[in-house]
């Protein structure tokens, strides 16, 4: 591991999308030094971030882990995402017309069970208040990704579903 | 919660344990009624506050003789009497029973029961916004007021007019 793969670092959610839609497998950045669980408390920057990748991790295109550092004056742990050269990524995400979070409520909404309301599938997916839940299906509905289908309740309008993809 | 529940609660009070004065005496305070009376036993008392009845007995003595409580003791049997306490004017009884003529209630803020459904859910948010009335503080989400400026249901100067940030 060379000294320049340790300075390989990105800043916010633009520069690590930017990073992992160009990555060649094997290729891995470091988000985040610190403690990321405390760190991201109050800071949507960070918290967009984290949820980014982890969203990409969970689809199979990066590799999340954590390193423990063990400096002096140093608690917490490096965190670190690796291309893995498999899965996939939305390309709203890697292109940003999308953030995690509400890439994951339109794909509750598109993925619930049929006896699910679209609000309940988001609060699930999120744990969050049924009044947030409630107003991000709001937000998805006023930018026209979901639509009332009738006889279906609340799903995902064409666009929606190519925000999706 | 119940007054006397309430301050056991707060004060961690176990009852039979041995407790402070100034708990025995909230306890106390806790179990009377609207005219300011309590009917207590020492044994009971004693039993609560985790003391013998010669502490509580010299307890009750002191109460008296502060002039914090009066008390017309009742005989009940051989060995034991049920004590009825009446507190001075200084002390507030329990508030459960004694109503909102002693303690200043802040106003109950009438709860908004917005609809579920998005187009409605957007169109009575919108309403609220563009009202004539001030909308409470965190009624109205960062999320929402995003989706109400989306959809163009209001604009921005109107979510400032009322303090909401987008």
């Amino acid at each position: 591991m060379t000294i320049a793969a340790f300075r390989k670092t990105v800043a916010d959610t633009a520069h690590f999308c930017q990073w992992a839609a160009a990555a060649p497998p094997g290729d891995f950045v470091v988000y985040h030094i610190g403690n990321l669980g405390r760190d991201r408390i109050g800071n949507a920057a960070l918290h967009e971030l984290a949820d980014t990748v982890l969203l990409l991790s969970e689809a199979g295109f990066v590799l999340g882990a954590q390193y423990p550092i063990h400096l002096a004056g140093i608690a917490g742990a490096s965190y670190a995402a690796t291309r893995t050269g498999r899965g996939w990524a939305p390309q709203s995400i890697l292109h940003r017309r999308l953030t995690a979070q509400t890439w994951r409520a339109l794909n509750a909404v598109h993925h619930r069970d049929s006896w699910m309301s679209a609000q309940r599938s988001i609060r699930d997916t999120l744990s969050c208040p049924d009044g947030i839940a409630a107003d991000i299906l709001c937000a998805l509905y006023s930018e026209g990704w979901v639509i009332d289908a009738p006889g279906k309740g609340w799903c995902l309008s064409p666009t929606g579903l190519r925000m999706l993809t | 919660m119940s007054s006397k529940a309430g301050i056991t609660k707060a004060l961690d009070l176990v009852p039979g344990r041995c407790w402070s004065r100034a708990a025995a005496w909230l306890w106390i305070t806790g179990q009377a009624d609207g005219q300011g009376r309590a009917e207590v036993s020492s044994r009971k008392l004693a039993a609560q506050f985790g003391w013998t009845r010669a502490k509580t007995r010299r307890f009750l003595d002191r109460l008296t003789d502060c002039g914090l409580i009066h008390r017309e003791n009742r005989q009940t049997g051989p060995s034991s009497s049920v004590a009825t306490i009446c507190f001075g004017k200084d002390f507030p009884v329990s508030d459960e029973v004694s109503g909102p003529s002693r303690v200043e209630q802040a106003p109950v803020q009438r709860a908004i029961r917005a609809p579920s459904a998005p187009d409605k859910r957007l169109a009575f948010f919108a309403s609220l916004v563009t009202g004539p009335e001030a909308v409470p503080h965190g009624t109205i989400s960062p999320v929402m007021a995003q989706a109400l400026v989306a959809s163009g249901a209001v604009t921005p100067e109107a979510l400032r007019k009322k303090g909401i940030s987008a």
